[in-house]
């Protein structure tokens, strides 16, 4: 009953991907690299950049372009993968390979093709520990996310947000030439985000899940044990988000900051929980949470910015 | 910031990541109370399930351990490093331009 709701819900706030406009080839091309979710990529990857130095803005550029190249890349060898089950799933259905508008080994060629264009753009204009780490996410996203995890356990998500989390990685080697311990946090920071993100989506597609056959939190633990999980995942996240300030990464603005944004998710979690367990509507609050989360991380990000700029 | 309140701040992540922590793991290593798994998907056996719930709790100690370090540096001793951005990490000093 939920879920038939969780769908309804869901499927009024989401219009399927590239229903929106008559198809063309440019238009497909782009809709492979799936761009609304590299927006979001690029806001982690070029703020560490600020806040680890002082970036020219050639550089900020070489480090725009190639991430989004990587990343559309890993994306367009994801569809390649996932083409038998975006075929079932109606969220994904209208994508170029399923709708027959684009041959699948165009589509795998076109994503190696932005990778390597990536790999040689950032280590050519960068340098090679940058990168290296975006290739690494390239990796992780294809092979250990998608390949290996997505359809065989539930942790898919929480091991595969580890392929979401190289960005800051990256843009912070890309100005320092090295990793150290303020990036790792920002690494563990998307890493410890994804989960509560993910599942409050996945509760609810849970039906688009399952008839795909991906073994999602919501269909292998339930959805109150879903919803406890993002509980756990949202109270380690604000942790990580306060201790870089705890040693000197950044100041009291940051602190201040991640405190209200990850309070307001953390309330957003409870809510969803406290819905389930009086037997009330809490699709609308899952997917509060969902978009909530999307700002929470962009916001904290820009805060990082901020706090480094101001202290400068 | 003062050094009490890191302190304060370090210790209560740690108290909540530890809650969380168990909070991960419990129902892993438990028999599940929720309803059974939906027959549409494959269902992971429960070592392999433990196991990946692990991992993160691992990095997330040694990092706790490292921002330690980080908070409470120890004079240098010793021979200088050889390898900057590693060491940088091991001995948990603090990022560039850190205030």
């Amino acid at each position: 009953m939920k879920e038939v709701s969780a769908e309804a819900g869901a499927s009024a706030a989401v219009v399927a991907e590239g229903a929106a406009a008559p198809p063309t080839l440019l238009r497909d091309l782009v809709m492979l690299t799936k761009p609304r979710i590299i927006s979001l990529l690029l806001v982690t990857t070029i703020a560490p950049m600020f806040v680890a130095g002082r970036p020219g803005w050639g550089l900020v550029l070489v480090v725009l372009v190639g991430g989004y190249l990587m990343a559309g890349g890993a994306n367009a060898v994801n569809m390649y993968l996932d083409r038998d089950i975006d075929d079932v799933m109606a969220r994904t259905r209208l994508r170029p390979i399923p709708s027959g508008r684009l041959a699948a080994t165009a589509v795998v060629a076109f994503g190696v093709a932005l990778a390597t264009a990536a790999t040689f753009l950032l280590a050519h204009f960068a340098n090679v520990l940058t990168a290296a780490l975006a290739l690494a996410g390239f990796y992780f996203y294809v092979f250990v996310y998608t390949r290996w995890l997505k359809r065989t356990t539930p942790q898919n998500i929480v091991i595969g947000g580890a392929a979401g989390a190289f960005p800051p990685l990256v843009g912070w080697a890309a100005v320092t030439g090295r990793v150290d311990l303020a990036a790792v946090y920002l690494f563990l920071i998307v890493f410890y985000w994804t989960p509560p993100h993910f599942w409050a989506l996945a509760l609810l597609k849970q039906k688009d899940y399952g008839n795909a056959g991906v073994p999602m939190a919501p269909l292998v633990w339930g959805e109150r044990e879903t919803m406890d999980q993002m509980l756990w995942y949202t109270l380690i996240l604000i942790p990580l988000t306060l201790l870089p300030a705890a040693f000197g990464a950044f100041g009291l603005l940051y602190f201040a900051s991640a405190l209200a944004l990850g309070l307001v998710l953390l309330f957003g979690v409870l809510r969803v929980r406290a819905l389930e367990r009086r037997a009330a509507v809490w699709t609308k609050a899952a997917w509060w949470v969902y978009k909530y989360s999307l700002l929470y991380l962009a916001l904290l990000f820009v805060a990082m910015v901020v706090d480094r700029q101001v202290g400068r | 910031m003062p050094s009490p309140f890191s302190d304060v701040v370090f210790w209560a992540a740690v108290a909540l990541c530890a809650v969380a922590q168990v909070g991960i793991l419990r129902p892993l290593v438990t028999p599940r109370r929720g309803p059974a798994p939906s027959a549409h998907v494959p269902v992971a056996r429960r070592g392999t399930e433990v196991l990946w719930a692990v991992v993160p709790a691992v990095g997330l100690t040694l990092l706790l351990l490292v921002t330690w370090r980080a908070i409470h540096p120890r004079p240098a001793t010793g021979p200088a490093p050889t390898a900057p951005a590693l060491t940088m990490l091991l001995d948990g000093a603090a990022a560039p331009g850190a205030r």
